[in-house]
């Protein structure tokens, strides 16, 4: 149970949106944008979370669209992850969504609500940022279309009131190799310890990481030295991991160590897949 | 074999439709007029002196009746020993103990006005584990322990944190030792964790106008509620009642007092009105007592030969900062302190030990599946130091009749063939192919077995009773004191009343709300032996009623009573069966053509005590406290990936001597389960600790138990050398499934990666460790 009263709005254009925040935001109520609910409700009621209004986004038609759009794939932050995961119009999306929650909870969790949350995983994000997807994100300011590698520095960078309405991926990238490695402390409905998405274009991998350290990332300085063939494929993976942006990460789930041999594991297991070099 | 109409046959549960539909009614569900609501504010340390508590903010918030903290009741309870405040007084002992309660009239202003109490804390020494609880210059967690009332069966040691110390003195320790060609040594070790019952315990209770006290709750112990409150707040035991409908599973953690002392006196705080209390998630693991956590030494000695001569066993259980169930957890595993094997010189030594960490009660397999984890491993590691095949080492010593247990208690005719259960096991596994069998370089399959054994622990005159009454088309009431906890006695019962009278199943109605007030009185359900006490009354309650139908028939049949026999809804001759009479004309009593009315209703009594039981001598052990024993053997096989310490549990396996079947799917079901909780247990589950003893694992984000997809296969068979006074030779089998499990399957995993794993939970990062370190 939540034991504290909130308002909650459910609006249906984007301009109702715009005036829903810019009014509880000037009565002072510091609204929160609300997707599925799923870690608002579970946050809340450890009252871990304390807000005084939310703003359903769900019912923008914006936030459900689920199409190609002239050789994009279109997914609205609305979606529930089941529906992107059945759609399957992009598979690396489908497979890096899959072990998220559980059935019960994809059935509520929103894509914009994994990317746009509180919780550190994120992991939505992963197969965008190595699709080199854009996102469309609506606030105050107005509408603005931007690639996602420019305004995601291991969170999304919103503006004051700005809102994901969808994500956009070149239709192109879905028959792109891709890799992913997701390893969970022991149960498979878990967060991940490492998380690893890697898709293949033009003959350099790119890769993006959760769970490994304390936010997801990409890293271009990582890829430089993933796809440098001069070095032997051991270095290549060890270099990597020395330009790792972040610090493993340790906490209950894992120990840094632990983490920094499955990330080693694994990213051996990406050179087999993606190039065939057994390491 | 038996010539049964129903004993024996799977018949479909009889609450399978409200449990399969979530039509069940639990006590959360219930909301009776005036219900106020109570909340528990929980402590944020571990051991505190509480400064000050200031309820003013939060009294003055919306809906709010009542606040209550410790200085209301400054009165400590207890089950074996009175221990605790019912809210804690001057001090908390651990993280989430609950400090003060709100009662209002809406959940909801009762959690809302839990963030305005502010309580002021003055950190105390945290112990942090038995072995520092057992340090010379411990703090003490009870400095009052000899103000504490306990019974004669347990042995607190004043001045220390020890609440409980159990020998066993089986034998001459020296000489066995002495005979021993070959001896291991080694420590075990797991943290305290969880029940995680589906249903959080929930408690309503009120008062009424004239005093009598009406307590609805999700418990397995009506009967002892009933006496405890009784006895600690000096009520007239007969103005007490207490209900408990089917609960959302017990597993020991809805034995004993749980909830119920609290709400009675937040009820009694509110002039007798109704209150509801139901635990949080968070709260129900952490702040209502768990599983007990336990650090085991073990020496066990073997001759070359392979026979077991000598074992001496320190189990420390850690029962957290209360004791409640494990003072008698720890004298249970020293009681079957060796597993089932043939031991002939023993020494143990089972205490209980308080921390600070949350408190145990009852967990299923009851000390068992505790002491199992470390006597497995154990013969795992010497039958590999003596070069035996493990499984052959297991034949060897496998404990059978004429054999004693460490209580010198001789093991009689009724004990199951374990050396049966051990080949069948072996067979269900496939041993033979080898026990450990590489994949691939990384990759290896192995197997591993541990034994199970289990008595009740009980009080030595536990009973219960069985009422039989008739309905008019000579359908049959069945009730008893026993509570459905999702193990599907009420379905036994029913059958072997069923059988006495060769009717339908469906012919007999359970009542299926435990009343203390109405039902005939039952200890609890616990121990695995409500199928066993109840049964035999509820075939005595048979036979009473039958005795009776008999007598009312044999007066319109002019005959001798002794001339007629009941079954199929008939009473008749025996010897010309075609003259009788419809058991419904007779079952509320004979009635002539002409309106004259002999006899009336029959009413079936029945009842069971336990036969023969006694305590233990406190230097030694030596005494009768099993009532009966139930034996099994258990096999897992894993799959483990070596580069991560990864794993997969293929199959997982069971054969028990059970004694008869009464229900053979039902049995089956119970098995399964024990198996997968146990399994749960050893894989994943455990409370993680910071360096406060805060629990940072409350909730089932992070506390993981076993999952659908996660299950490995199951394989259950029995055996059924009778249990001569079972009902129908049936035994227990409620709890046992669980015991062999962790050691099954540490050894296992141990054989899989060539070193010993002798913590739990068996995760893949401590196997991956493992497998890293350098050897010593």
């Amino acid at each position: 149970m939540i034991p504290f009263d909130f308002q909650y709005y459910r609006p249906t254009t984007i301009q109702e949106v715009i005036n829903t925040f810019n009014d509880l935001d000037s009565q002072g109520l510091s609204p929160i944008y609300y997707g599925g609910g799923t870690e608002i409700i579970t946050m809340a009621r450890k009252e871990s979370l304390s807000t005084k209004a939310v703003i359903d986004i769900k019912a923008l038609p914006e936030t459900k669209v689920l199409e190609e759009v002239k050789g994009e794939l279109v997914f609205g932050a609305g979606l529930s992850l089941s529906e992107i995961i059945e759609s399957n119009l992009f598979t690396l999306f489908s497979k890096v969504l899959r072990p998220i929650a559980d059935h019960t909870v994809r059935n509520k969790l929103t894509l914009g609500g994994n990317i746009c949350g509180r919780l550190p995983y994120r992991e939505a994000i992963l197969p965008l940022l190595v699709a080199d997807g854009k996102v469309v994100l609506v606030g105050p300011e107005g509408r603005r279309e931007v690639d996602i590698n420019t305004v995601f520095d291991k969170r999304l960078l919103l503006k004051k009131g700005e809102f994901l309405l969808q994500v956009k991926v070149n239709k192109s990238v879905i028959s792109s190799p891709y890799f992913n490695r997701r390893k969970e402390k022991q149960t498979l409905v878990d967060y991940p310890i490492t998380n690893i998405v890697a898709l293949k274009e033009g003959g350099k991998i790119k890769m993006a990481f959760s769970g490994v350290a304390p936010l997801p990332f990409r890293s271009i300085e990582m890829e430089s030295f993933i796809n440098n063939k001069e070095l032997s494929s051991e270095e290549r993976i060890t270099k990597a991991i020395e330009l790792m942006p972040l610090p493993f990460k340790k906490d209950h789930l894992a120990s840094d160590d632990y983490r920094r041999a499955l990330l080693e594991k694994s990213m051996k297991e990406m050179l087999a897949n993606l190039e065939g070099v057994i390491v | 074999m038996n010539d049964y109409n129903v004993i024996g046959v799977s018949t479909t549960r009889l609450d399978a439709k409200e449990k399969t539909t979530g039509k069940q009614i639990y006590i959360n569900d219930n909301n009776p007029p005036g219900l106020l609501h109570a909340a528990l504010k929980t402590s944020t340390h571990s051991h505190a002196l509480i400064k000050s508590i200031d309820i003013s903010l939060a009294k003055k918030s919306s809906g709010v009746q009542a606040i209550l903290t410790g200085e209301d009741f400054p009165v400590t309870l207890g089950l074996y020993m009175g221990d605790k405040p019912p809210l804690a007084y001057k001090k908390v002992r651990y993280y989430g103990e609950p400090v003060a309660a709100i009662i209002a009239n809406s959940e909801q202003e009762a959690k809302a006005a839990l963030s305005l109490i502010k309580v002021e804390y003055e950190e105390l020494p945290i112990i942090s584990s038995v072995r520092n609880a057992l340090k010379e210059d411990a703090p003490l967690i009870h400095p009052d322990m000899s103000k504490y009332k306990h019974i004669d069966a347990i042995h607190p040691e004043i001045g220390k944190n020890i609440a409980n110390r159990t020998k066993i003195r089986k034998g001459n320790i020296k000489e066995g030792f002495e005979k021993a060609d070959v001896i291991i040594e080694a420590s075990f070790s797991f943290p305290p964790s969880d029940h995680v019952a589906m249903e959080t315990r929930a408690t309503i209770t009120k008062i009424n106008p004239r005093g009598d006290i009406v307590i609805k709750s999700a418990t397995q112990a009506p009967f002892i509620v009933k006496s405890l409150l009784g006895y600690n707040f000096d009520i007239p035991i007969g103005k007490i009642n207490v209900e408990s409908s089917p609960i959302g599973g017990g597993f020991g953690g809805k034995a004993g007092l749980q909830l119920e002392a609290l709400v009675y006196l937040l009820s009694r705080a509110v002039g007798g009105r109704p209150v509801k209390l139901v635990n949080t998630r968070e709260q129900d693991l952490i702040s209502s007592p768990g599983h007990i956590g336990m650090e085991a030494d073990v020496r066990l000695g073997c001759t070359k030969e392979g026979n077991l001569v000598a074992a001496e066993l320190t189990y420390l259980f850690d029962c957290g900062a209360y004791a409640d169930y494990a003072v008698n957890i720890s004298r249970a595993a020293a009681i079957s302190s060796t597993g089932p094997y043939r031991i002939p010189n023993v020494s143990c030594d089972s205490l209980c030990v308080y921390t600070n960490h949350p408190f145990a009660t009852a967990f299923r397999g009851f000390g068992h599946i505790e002491l199992a984890f470390a006597i497995e491993r154990s013969i795992d590691l010497l039958s590999e130091k003596l070069g035996m095949d493990s499984m052959e080492f297991r034949l060897k010593n496998a404990i059978v009749e004429g054999d004693t247990a460490p209580t010198l208690n001789v093991m009689d005719a009724n004990t199951g063939d374990l050396p049966e259960c051990i080949r069948r096991v072996g067979t269900m596994i496939n041993w033979e192919e080898g026990s450990k069998i590489e994949v691939s370089p990384n990759k290896v399959r192995a197997k591993g077995m541990g034994l199970l054994w289990k008595s009740p622990a009980m009080p030595t005159n536990t009973d219960a009773g069985v009422i039989l009454t008739f309905n008019e088309d000579a359908s049959i009431n069945l009730q008893t004191g026993i509570v459905e906890i999702g193990q599907g006695t009420f379905t036994a019962l029913a059958q072997i009343v069923a059988e006495k009278f060769k009717i339908p199943v469906d012919k007999v109605h359970v009542v299926e709300d435990t009343n203390t007030k109405t039902a005939p009185h039952d200890w609890a359900t616990a121990a695995s032996r409500s199928l066993m006490m109840a049964g035999r009354a509820a075939i005595e309650a048979s036979d009473d009623a039958i005795a009776q139908l008999k007598r009312t028939a044999s007066i319109p049949l002019h005959c001798s009573p002794e001339d007629l026999e009941v079954g199929y809804g008939r009473i008749f001759l025996k010897d010309e069966p075609k003259i009788g009479i419809d058991m419904e004309k007779v079952v509320m009593g004979y009635v002539y053509p002409n309106g004259n009315a002999i006899e009336g209703q029959v009413i079936g009594r029945g009842r069971y005590i336990s036969r023969r039981l006694s305590g233990i001598n406190p230097e030694t052990g030596e005494g009768q406290p099993e009532l009966e024993w139930t034996l099994g053997a258990q096999a897992i096989e894993v799959e483990v990936d070596l580069s991560d310490g990864s794993y997969n549990v293929l199959q997982a396996v069971c054969c028990m001597d059970v004694g008869t079947l009464i229900n053979p799917k039902l049995a089956h079901e119970q098995i399964v389960g024990g198996l997968a909780m146990g399994l749960s247990f050893a894989r994943n589950e455990g409370f993680l600790f910071n360096n406060r003893e805060q629990v940072i694992n409350d909730d089932l984000r992070s506390y993981k138990i076993l999952r659908y997809g996660e299950h490995p296969k199951y394989q259950v068979e029995f055996l059924n050398t009778p249990q001569g006074d079972g009902p129908f030779g049936a035994r227990g089998l409620g709890e046992q499934g669980v015991i062999g499990m962790p050691g099954a399957l540490s050894n296992a995993l141990s054989r899989a990666i060539g070193k010993p794993l002798n913590a739990l939970p068996l995760t893949p990062e401590s196997i991956w460790k493992t497998i890293k370190e350098e050897d010593k």
